[in-house]
């Protein structure tokens, strides 16, 4: 039995979102290149080159962390997300939504998320895939509403796929 | 069963937005066999989460709890749980000294949301232990409950405390078993921080209070935030572990909750870092 009710998959390329990061061991920078009007690119090279890439397609439903100002009391359900991530030596350095559908209901005052909505919701669950990657035992978050466990299917399935 | 870690396979995952959030649930499976029995037991549980969501909601003005605001309707011709929310909401008010206060909201309305998402939840985690599945974790939009060993076998489950002024970051991890976390913070939206003069100290940025109840350690965490630095010291008196970050970035936890502590490690240096 499916728990998860069906979604509709209204892909639509989102605007390129880098998390840049700032770790402990090797620092790595991204420097993502998209084509124009591409949702499916899958390139992102970092200046040492040596960072791989991969796009996986997941079905992920999650919610928006800036909820409240758009639409007080309603959760705020995303399709078919797309996840692209980055590894260097093996760590996971960067992770981007490349597809995000927009809400496909009646519409209304903010439907579509921001860029930085989308940074704010992607960027602790990156954290805490890195924390995970360096052998911190982290199931759940306390303190936002991430649904966090959705989400990491998509994630590990790009992993996966990567190496790691 | 093995000491193995469980597979991603072994975890049924489910995430219900209910009550304006999302509630997810991590559901530890034994043995493959036990899905479809999980799934059920789910359901189960999300129908509890729909109607607690029915009844409790300030949004509907049909709703019990709006009613009974309006005293269009007796709290003795309410469901019980109504009745028990209500007690509750007394209890809480005097363990706090006024601090959590659910009827001092705008307009004086009874609105008791805060309270009832923890204890939906805590009871959801109750009838998953139930239907014998022990080992589960519920996250109730960024209060959780946690119960049995942790997914990876080890004996608790680690949790992810997200840092109140550093969007992108966690401030710490904490080790937890058959307990509740709940994190109220002032950027946070959810339960909301009463005062006695409607005007809660802005010391704290977030409190994150950890206690066998989660409609308790819920209830804590928001007056403590309200009460500010001494919210501190009441949390220790109490004898619940607590953590807090002010309004500055510092750093308050009370020493039972630097003992359960696995990130970062006190060797590390300056703990309230982006990562």
């Amino acid at each position: 039995m499916r728990l998860s009710r069906p979604l509709t998959a209204l892909a639509v390329s989102a605007v390129a979102l880098l998390a840049l990061l700032d770790y402990r061991s090797p620092p790595a920078t991204l420097s993502g290149v998209k084509q124009p009007g591409s949702s499916t690119a899958s390139t992102v090279k970092s200046a040492t080159d040596r960072a791989t890439t991969t796009t996986i397609a997941g079905a992920a439903d999650f919610i928006g962390a800036d909820v409240t100002a758009i639409e007080p009391g309603k959760g705020w359900t995303f399709g078919v997300v797309q996840v692209e991530i980055g590894v260097t030596d093996g760590r996971l350095v960067g992770l981007d939504i490349v597809k995000l559908p927009p809400r496909d209901d009646t519409g209304g005052p903010g439907t579509r998320p921001t860029t930085v909505e989308i940074s704010n919701f992607v960027a602790p669950i990156l954290r805490l895939e890195a924390l995970r990657s360096d052998g911190v035992d982290v199931a759940s978050v306390s303190g936002a509403t991430y649904t966090v466990s959705a989400f990491r299917q998509s994630l590990q399935d790009a992993m996966r796929e990567a190496g790691l | 069963m093995t000491t193995d870690a469980l597979t991603e396979t072994d975890v049924v995952r489910h995430t219900e937005y209910v009550m304006g959030t999302a509630f997810t649930f991590d559901v530890c499976l034994e043995d493959q066999r036990q899905a479809e029995d999980a799934s059920t037991a789910l359901e189960r549980a999300c129908q509890w989460l729909r109607w607690v969501d029915r009844t409790f909601t300030t949004y509907d003005p049909h709703s019990y709890v709006s009613r009974l605001g309006r005293s269009d309707v007796a709290l003795s011709d309410c469901p019980s749980e109504v009745a028990l929310i209500v007690s509750q909401c007394e209890r809480y008010r005097d363990v706090t000294n006024g601090w959590f206060d659910p009827w001092s909201g705008p307009g004086g309305l009874f609105d008791p949301s805060g309270l009832v998402k923890g204890w939906s939840a805590q009871r959801a985690s109750q009838m998953l232990r139930e239907s014998g599945f022990a080992r589960h974790c519920v996250n109730a939009g960024g209060d959780v409950v946690v119960s049995g060993e942790g997914p990876t076998g080890a004996p608790s489950w680690g949790v992810g405390i997200v840092h109140p002024l550093v969007p992108r970051a966690f401030c710490a991890v904490v080790s937890v078993r058959d307990e509740g976390v709940a994190t109220s913070g002032t950027g946070e939206r959810g339960p909301h921080v009463w005062g006695r003069d409607g005007r809660p100290s802005t010391d704290l940025a977030s409190v994150t209070v950890i206690a066998n109840d989660l409609a308790r350690a819920d209830a804590l965490a928001t007056a403590a935030l309200a009460m500010g630095y001494r919210g501190i010291e009441w949390l220790h008196e109490l004898g619940v572990d607590g953590y807090a970050v002010d309004a500055h970035g510092g750093e308050w936890s009370t020493p039972g909750f630097q003992r359960r502590r696995t990130w970062p490690l006190p060797e590390i240096g300056p703990t309230a870092t982006a990562i």
